[in-house]
């Protein structure tokens, strides 16, 4: 036997030993495995239903919702930090933008992102200034803004039917392409983004190193918040209204989605952005799924639970034990 | 290893591509297009379709052999208004030997517009929906007019003028059932009155949702025209759970100690069970009284109807869906019962005694025997392809005739 032969056998017997490293594959491979799992899974069960072109449409608006809150959130969850305010900073985003849309869509549209940013940032504040899990600070703010947006609901807003457009699929793919690519050119290629793993994988050595933690902090709420507020800004054009219960549930589907898209709620360095992809598409492949095929509601909610344990359990790193930063 | 996975995942999806394949490249409003010729086709293979119009009296009137498939958008069906009203609708549908799909995981306008998306990929061909808001309904009838797929409202009433106008230009929209909602929290509130109370507090549902605003609208007019006096006040987002109903009448108490009144606007039995339980903690039973738009079990009310607890309670509405899925089984049918959208008023049943709620339990909402209001046969006689004599009017009448007596009636009791 050759030495270039043996030099390869003895790499794959280190490989085959190195159970760190086939975790870390596997892991990483789940939720390309998974997409395709259910994408198969349900396009069976369903007849063939899950991949028409109109049910791919229905799905489209689905992943719609889910990614622009995935974009901004991700920055927050891989600087090991959550978010739970995110629906009713939507709302509120949203209330503001119908009681201005006499404005216009484009001022409209500019004051959601804007009153989002504000939120975003005042929870920053809060988390930095009190030193408080950023997790405790956003669930107290969620019930805070969802009070807010009770108030401002009182006398009904909505919006011209002329705005109807916005909510057409090819407005949705372009937001999606520029808001996706933005977020991975400042995920992946920005100091910024790199700051963000740094400190989800440590913030004492992060500081050491130079971060600036509480400014990164601030500014990965912000976007999480001026994301929100985009979603606030569609979810509107998409009922022609605002609710009280506008935005409920969206920080859970946000945070499902990123989760089943292989990030780690722990945060660090092995956070990455195609979890923002990959598991929008696969949680609205779910949802619509789970639906189509007939199966009964109270058990839809049990499964859309379990999956979230198997994707926490599987992504989840151990050596990031400290989930609250 | 990336490659490899990326080849795989192109190879099954194209493989399930080619599974799936048997239905058409359009949507699942599709399944709803059966035509004549496919009639034909299902009773060569002995078709239900085809016996039922075979059946339908001196065969004058007959489906058009496409199967209903109603998809339900509701809040849950845990509760005992949610689950008995869609079992009620289900036992309707089924004497067409159609199927339901319920979808409860909708809580926000947005969501519920997506739910409605997704049924009807699923092949509904018909939507039955209690919606969270007036304003929703337009970008509803775009996507039910768009698809072909018909649409209702149950325990709804369109209030904005505007919104009613846009609807009626939709031919997909069959209309509505409801109650009046300000009228039975007027009546109830008033029964407060008259029976002495001056303090008033009142726990319902975030503003915005129709139903409860006219329910709150009902007693603050109460208020305003008597000497009753709302002094405190409480909104949950959505139907207050016990838990939630119990510590805001806990508060009630603790900020108001002459409060002589609570009124629960309603949403689930719930609501009351916890009201309950806050009065029995503070030993306030008999000195506050409550009026509820909802029921609980007899057994359990009976204490509180003898001591004047429960004051005023109405509810028995479970029945209200019944109506416009009758509608929506008719249009899908090729037998719609008025070529405008149509609202069918509902009155609450309300308990003047105990009895009233021995005789409700027995007869119009038993669930350890499985009696309802209607009968299967009943139910049959609300869609044309099996009683060719049914008129919208008809249906109208039966609803307006609903109450405790009318169920004694009609099943010999």
């Amino acid at each position: 036997m050759n030495e270039a032969t043996t030099k390869k056998g003895n790499a794959l017997l280190e490989l085959w030993s190195d159970k760190e490293r086939w975790g870390k594959l596997v892991r990483s491979l789940v939720p390309f495995a998974g997409l395709v799992f259910i994408i198969v899974f349900f396009q069976v069960t369903t007849g063939g239903k899950l991949l028409t072109v109109k049910n791919l449409q229905t799905i489209l608006n689905q992943i719609f919702s889910i990614i622009l809150g995935a974009c901004g959130m991700v920055f927050v969850i891989s600087q090991g930090n959550l978010d739970f305010s995110m629906g009713s900073v939507s709302a509120v985003a949203a209330a503001v933008a119908a009681m201005v849309s006499g404005a216009g869509v484009a001022v409209s549209l500019l004051i959601a992102l804007l009153v989002g940013a504000a939120i975003g940032t005042l929870n920053g504040l809060l988390h930095v200034g009190f030193r408080a899990p950023a997790n405790i600070v956003t669930l107290c703010t969620q019930f805070t803004f969802r009070g807010i947006v009770q108030v401002l609901t009182i006398s009904g807003l909505i919006i011209p039917m002329s705005w109807n457009w916005l909510d057409g699929t090819v407005v949705k793919i372009v937001v999606t392409v520029l808001l996706v690519t933005a977020t991975v050119i400042t995920f992946s290629y920005t100091k910024f983004g790199k700051y963000c793993k740094a400190i989800g994988s440590g913030g004492a050595a992060s500081i050491q190193s130079g971060v600036p933690l509480d400014k990164m902090k601030i500014l990965a709420f912000l976007l999480s918040g001026a994301t929100a507020g985009l979603c606030g800004f569609f979810a509107l054009i998409r009922a022609g209204s605002v609710a009280p219960t506008t935005g409920t549930g969206l920080e859970m589907n946000v945070l499902l989605a990123i989760v089943l898209g292989g990030m780690p709620l722990s945060g660090g360095a092995s956070s990455k952005v195609r979890a923002v992809i990959l598991g929008s598409t696969m949680l609205a492949f779910l949802m619509n799924g789970l639906v189509i095929w007939g199966l009964n509601d109270l058990v839809q909610q049990g499964v859309k639970g379990a999956i979230f344990l198997i994707a926490v359990a599987l992504s989840f790193e151990r050596g990031n034990i400290a989930v609250i930063k | 290893m990336k490659k490899l996975v990326a080849l795989l995942l192109a190879a099954a999806m194209a493989v399930a591509t080619l599974a799936g394949c048997g239905s058409d490249n359009k949507s699942g409003s599709d399944d709803k297009g059966t035509t004549a010729a496919a009639a034909e086709t299902k009773a060569d293979d002995g078709g239900a379709e085809e016996t039922k119009a075979a059946e339908s009296l001196a065969g004058e009137v007959s489906s058009n052999g496409e199967k209903v498939k109603m998809g339900i958008l509701i809040w849950g069906t845990t509760d005992a208004l949610g689950r008995n009203s869609t079992m009620m609708v289900e036992k309707l549908v089924k004497q067409v030997e159609g199927e339901v799909v319920i979808d409860s995981n909708a809580t926000s306008p947005e969501t519920q517009i997506q739910s409605a998306e997704n049924l009807i990929a699923g092949g509904c061909n018909c939507i039955l929906i209690v919606n969270y808001s007036d304003t929703m309904l337009p970008k509803l009838a775009q996507i039910c007019q768009d698809n072909e797929v018909y649409f209702g409202l149950q325990w709804r009433k369109v209030v904005s003028d505007e919104i009613a106008a846009e609807l009626e230009k939709c031919e997909y929209f069959v209309g509505n059932t409801c109650e009046d909602e300000q009228e039975i929290s007027r009546r109830l509130a008033t029964n407060l009155s008259k029976g002495g109370a001056k303090k008033i507090g009142m726990i319902g549902r975030a503003v915005g949702d129709t139903t409860h605003d006219a329910r709150w609208a009902g007693v603050v007019e109460v208020c305003e025209s008597t000497d009753m006096e709302l002094v405190a006040e409480y909104r949950g987002q959505g139907a207050a759970s016990a838990a939630e109903t119990m510590e805001a009448v806990e508060k009630f108490i603790a900020g108001n100690p002459d409060l002589d009144a609570v009124f629960l606007t309603g949403g689930t039995a719930s609501q009351l069970e916890g009201a309950l339980a806050a009065l029995d903690k503070h030993k306030k039973r008999g000195e506050i009284k409550l009026a509820v738009v909802d029921f609980i079990d007899a057994d359990l009310m009976k204490e509180y109807l003898e001591d004047g607890t429960l004051f005023s309670i109405a509810g028995g509405h479970y029945v209200d869906p019944i109506f416009t899925a009758a509608m929506l089984i008719n249009a899908v049918e090729g037998n719609r019962l008025s070529e405008k959208p149509e609202q069918i008023d509902l009155q609450f049943i309300d308990f003047q005694s105990y009895e009233d709620a021995v005789n409700y339990y027995q007869y119009v909402e038993n669930d350890a025997d499985g009696v309802y209001a209607y009968t299967e046969e009943e139910l049959g006689q609300m869609i044309k392809s099996l009683n060719p004599d049914l008129t919208i009017d008809s249906l109208r009448a039966t609803a307006a005739a609903y109450t405790i007596e009318d169920v004694m009636t009609r099943h010999g009791n």
